[in-house]
């Protein structure tokens, strides 16, 4: 190869459409799954945080009867014992002390506004309060047996305040305490709490309006992102608890398959989409090879045969009372010039010398040396030798030890006007004669291929072939097979041709139709004369 | 291309261990031109040293083509002689036409 092909101008190719289909369905598909994992995981969160917050809830709905529990006693008891202020300090001065309240008080609500009985702890935010203001906390509770809850949130002091009567329609008396709440509105879980991964708010009634922050593990709102919330009943009114989870309630793992997902996708669909690309242009790169070799095979060949042609005869001579034909059919194996020739040649008066010839191998050298025996034939055919002599000289210009090629070669000189042929042979195919009583091969003396022994003998037969008989030498492309014995060759060359119809021409026509199957690997060269009288 | 590759011939050579006897060398399955060259660089490679006689085992050869006799031939110009023992009746019949019976004679 003169050029090659590393050095084509442009490097730059464009990516194949297989290679965009396969990196459009991976990122597609890659894109599908990431999303899926997605939405599963925010599934997966959402159900989670609703069942923390349900359970978040339950605690804290527990916790309310902790509250009412020593304020409805203390009412019970108040109502029985008439208000006695006595049983009532005795009986709210372990909440007091125990940090639940810091006040609890006893107020008579008999008639009128409502006056102070007793307190226990610090002065209640209440009793600073207008009469009128007491009324408006007070009245709401009596006989409700229920929490009333006065919010003091706003006020300097955070605190809620509790306001209890007891559950009889003719009630005296209402117990009323408060709890006190952190400034900075922040209580935080304990870290072993079961709800330590939550950030939570606790709000007093059913809005999250900042004012009725009770707490909240920030001191603020809980931050944005996933949330949920539950209402939990608290006295007249109630808690609304808000949270939102600090990580991943359902683990790492769910929550990064999604980018796991669409990172391995995206790599792998590179990677297919880079082997795609590298298989493709490996194809088209063989593709274009293919074709350039068959395009190279087809030009040797041709230059083969051109070659072949060009070392045979152009013309053979024009012999009164002769007719003479010639074939040369290319094997259908290899690139190779073959080494298998034919020959015909005037000596003098009608007086010609024939030659069919086969240099064993193929190529340049079997070429070669063919073309050198074929002129060595002429030569001495020229000088006058007789074809025994002729075999025997050109026998010493081939050694197949030096040169690794031997010949074949069947050498006749013809004698138009009595019919007569003499012939020699080196190692080459019986000619065939084909006359009106049948086609019969002829008997010649085999002597060795030239080439092969030092001086080889060899001697000649006289044959008279009779009127408009014809005789074929050829090479023995045209009778030898693989896998078959010589004389099935020859009983079917014998057979093709015993149809002598028409010119020798013909008959060479119809003999390599029958003869030689397609595609047949040796090359074959043939030539047959008959006698026009 | 490929449809050359299948043609491609198979032939083995051996190298008989045949006591204080000639050397023989055995050929086996098919020889033409597609293998003829290794057929004929394993063939020198069994034979090494020049040899008085060698005995060619051709009873497993079933073809041969020209280019393989001439492989032959070009072994027994470096041996003294050659004989081809058992050769199926197509290659003994190829040798005959061949005029090589001189040659490559049959063992004696």
């Amino acid at each position: 190869m003169s050029t090659s092909p590393e050095a084509a101008p442009s490097r730059v190719r464009p990516i194949h459409l297989g290679t965009l289909v396969v990196l459009l369905v991976g990122l597609v598909v890659t894109a599908a799954l990431a999303l899926g994992a997605q939405a599963v995981h925010h599934t997966n969160e959402d159900r989670l945080l609703k069942q923390r917050v349900r359970e978040a809830g339950a605690v804290a709905g527990a916790a309310v009867p902790n509250l009412a529990t020593p304020l409805a006693s203390a009412a019970t008891v108040a109502e029985v014992t008439n208000g006695n202020a006595e049983s009532f300090r005795q009986l709210m001065t372990p909440s007091v002390t125990g940090q639940r309240f810091i006040s609890a008080s006893l107020w008579s609500v008999d008639s009128g506004p409502p006056t102070l009985v007793t307190s226990v702890g610090v002065q209640s935010e209440l009793a600073k309060a207008t009469p009128a203001r007491i009324q408006q906390v007070l009245r709401p509770a009596i006989g409700k047996g229920t929490i009333v809850i006065d919010n003091l949130l706003t006020a300097p002091e955070r605190r809620l305040g509790y306001a209890y009567s007891a559950a009889v329609s003719s009630a005296h008396f209402v117990v009323y305490a408060e709890s006190p709440f952190p400034k900075n509105r922040r209580a935080t879980v304990d870290k072993n709490s079961a709800f330590a991964d939550l950030d939570y708010a606790l709000y007093l009634g059913n809005q999250p309006s900042p004012p009725e922050l009770v707490a909240s593990s920030t001191g603020g709102s809980v931050p944005g992102g996933r949330r949920a919330s539950v209402a939990v009943p608290f006295g007249n009114s109630q808690l609304l608890l808000v949270m939102t989870p600090r990580k991943e309630l359902g683990g790492d793992l769910l929550a990064r398959l999604p980018w796991g997902l669409g990172s391995g996708g995206l790599v792998l669909t590179l990677a297919g989409a880079f082997l795609v690309e590298r298989l493709v242009r490996r194809r088209v790169h063989a593709e274009s090879l293919a074709s350039e070799n068959d395009e190279l095979y087809r030009e040797q060949r041709s230059v083969a045969r051109a070659l072949q042609h060009s070392l045979l005869p152009d013309v053979l001579p024009q012999i009164a009372g002769l007719e003479l034909a010639t074939r040369y059919v290319a094997g259908a194996e290899g690139v190779d010039i073959g080494g298998d020739w034919y020959d015909v040649m005037h000596v003098v008066g009608d007086h010609f010398v024939f030659v069919v010839g086969d240099v064993s191998g193929r190529g340049l050298r079997a070429a070669t040396a063919m073309a050198e025996l074929r002129y060595a034939v002429r030569a001495y055919a020229a000088q006058g030798d007789a074809p025994e002599v002729i075999l025997t000289k050109v026998s010493r210009l081939i050694d197949v030890g030096r040169d690794g090629h031997f010949a074949t070669a069947i050498c006749g000189a013809i004698d138009v006007a009595a019919h007569r042929v003499i012939l020699a042979n080196a190692g080459h195919p019986d000619p065939l004669v084909i006359a009106a009583d049948g086609a019969r091969f002829v008997t010649t003396d085999i002597g060795a291929p030239l080439g092969v022994v030092d001086n080889a003998p060899y001697s000649s037969r006289s044959m008279v072939i009779p009127e408009q008989g014809t005789l074929l030498a050829y090479t023995d492309g045209l009778v030898e097979r693989r896998g078959e014995n010589l004389d099935v060759g020859r009983e079917r060359l014998r057979r093709a041709a015993l149809d002598t119809r028409g010119s020798v021409d013909d008959m060479l026509t119809r003999i390599l139709d029958q003869a030689i199957p397609t595609g047949s690997a040796d090359d074959t060269a043939i030539l047959g004369f008959r006698w026009q009288t | 291309m490929a449809d050359l590759e299948d043609d491609v011939s198979q032939a083995t050579v051996e190298r008989s261990a045949d006591g204080s006897g000639p050397l023989v060398v055995s050929l086996s399955g098919e020889v033409d031109m597609s293998n003829v060259h290794s057929v004929e660089a394993e063939l020198r490679a069994v034979l090494g040293e020049p040899h008085d006689l060698v005995v060619m085992d051709l009873s497993a050869l079933s073809f041969i083509d020209s280019s393989g006799i001439a492989a032959l031939l070009r072994i027994a110009e470096r041996v003294d002689r050659v004989e081809v023992r058992n050769p199926s009746t197509t290659v003994q019949r190829i040798i005959e036409a061949t005029g090589l019976t001189g040659v490559l004679r049959l063992e004696s």
